[in-house]
C-alpha cells in the first residue's frame, strides 16, 4: 500500500482503531520482503479456497488463539508434525497414546480439524517421513492435557 | 405491473404517487407496492419527506406585519451585499431547500444501480478488507495451512 494511500485511508478511522491498524501494517512492513512475498502467495492462495474451507481455518484459528501461549506452542509442534506426515498417517498419530497424554481432548479436536483442513496431499517438504518422537514432554504441559 | 424501479416511467409514475397526481386505481396498485418493495418504499418515504416539507412550508403563516418588518429589516441594513439575492434567498429558501432534496432524490431514482449503502464511517470497506488480510495472513503464519516451506513461529500482526 503506498504511503498517501494508507495516510488517507487511516486519517478517516476513530483514533483507538487508527492506531491498532498502524501497528500492525507497521509489523508487517517489518518483515523481510522474501517473507512477505510467501505471506501473499499463501494469502492468495487461501483466499482461492471454498469460502467455508476459508471460514472453518478462521474458526480454527480462533480456537488456537483462545488457548495459553504455553499450549499454543506444544500445538503448534503438533501441527508441524502432521504437516510432515503423510495423509493416511495422520489420523492414526492422532490416535496414539503419544498424542493423547500430551494433548486434551479441546486441543485433540483442534487438531483434528487442522488435519482436515491439511491438503490432502500436502506433505511438507525437507522434514521426516516417518513417524518420530515427540519433543521431550514439558511435565507442566500434562496439567492440561486431560487424557 | 411489474416494479416501478424496473420500468423506464418508473420515476415518474412513483414521483406522480408522492405527489398524489396518480388516480384512485394506479394509486392504490403502487401503495400496495409500496408496502413489499423496498426500494419503492425507500424512494416514497424521501419523496414524501420532500412534499411534506413543501406542504409545511405551504401551511406556514405569514404575519399581517411581515412586509413592514421586512422593509424594517433591510432599511436597517447598511449597504447590504447582493441585496437582490438576499432578498430573494429569504423569501425563496424553503423551496429552494426542499427543490434540493427533490432533485437528489430524482437523482436516486434515475440510477438505482448507483445507490449502495452507506457505511457508518467513509472508508471502512477499504479498511475492513486490510484488517481482514492481516487477520489472513496472522492465520497463515500461526497454522502454515498453506505452508510448502517449514514451519515458523507465528506472531500477531
Amino acid at each position: 500500500m503506498a504511503p498517501e494511500q494508507r495516510r488517507r485511508l487511516l486519517e478517516r478511522l476513530p483514533p483507538d482503531r487508527r492506531q491498532r491498524l498502524e501497528e500492525r501494517l507497521e509489523r508487517y512492513n517489518t518483515l523481510p520482503p522474501e517473507e512477505r512475498q510467501r505471506l501473499q502467495q499463501q494469502l492468495e492462495r487461501f483466499r482461492s479456497l471454498p469460502p467455508e474451507r476459508q471460514q472453518a481455518a478462521r474458526n480454527l484459528f480462533r480456537q488456537f488463539m483462545s488457548l495459553p501461549e504455553d499450549r499454543r506452542q506444544v500445538l503448534r509442534e503438533g501441527f508441524q508434525r502432521l504437516r510432515a506426515l503423510a495423509p493416511a498417517e495422520r489420523l492414526a498419530w492422532l490416535e496414539s497414546e503419544e498424542v493423547k497424554k500430551r494433548y486434551s481432548s479441546a486441543e485433540r479436536r483442534i487438531l483434528e480439524e487442522y488435519i482436515e483442513l491439511l491438503p490432502a496431499g500436502d506433505r511438507e517438504q525437507g522434514t521426516h517421513p516417518q513417524v518420530s518422537p515427540l519433543p521431550a514432554e514439558d511435565p507442566s504441559d500434562e496439567d492440561q492435557a486431560d487424557g | 405491473m411489474p416494479c416501478p424501479f424496473q420500468e423506464a416511467e418508473g420515476a415518474e409514475l412513483l414521483l406522480a404517487y408522492c405527489a398524489r397526481r396518480l388516480d384512485a386505481d394506479t394509486s392504490r396498485w403502487l401503495e400496495r407496492h409500496v408496502e413489499l418493495c423496498p426500494e419503492c418504499r425507500a424512494v416514497a418515504e424521501q419523496q414524501k419527506a420532500v412534499w411534506q416539507a413543501l406542504d409545511s412550508w405551504d401551511a406556514l403563516p405569514v404575519s399581517e406585519d411581515f412586509d413592514v418588518r421586512l422593509r424594517g429589516r433591510i432599511g436597517r441594513l447598511a449597504d447590504p451585499p447582493w441585496p437582490a439575492l438576499s432578498s430573494l434567498w429569504r423569501r425563496y429558501r424553503v423551496p429552494l431547500a426542499a427543490a434540493s432534496i427533490l432533485i437528489g432524490a430524482l437523482l436516486l431514482i434515475r440510477s438505482p444501480g448507483a445507490v449502495e449503502p452507506t457505511a457508518g464511517l467513509a472508508g471502512t470497506p477499504e479498511v475492513e478488507s486490510v484488517e481482514a488480510a492481516l487477520d489472513d495472513i496472522e492465520m497463515l503464519r500461526a497454522l502454515e495451512l498453506m505452508a510448502s516451506a517449514g514451519p515458523r513461529r507465528a506472531e500477531s500482526l
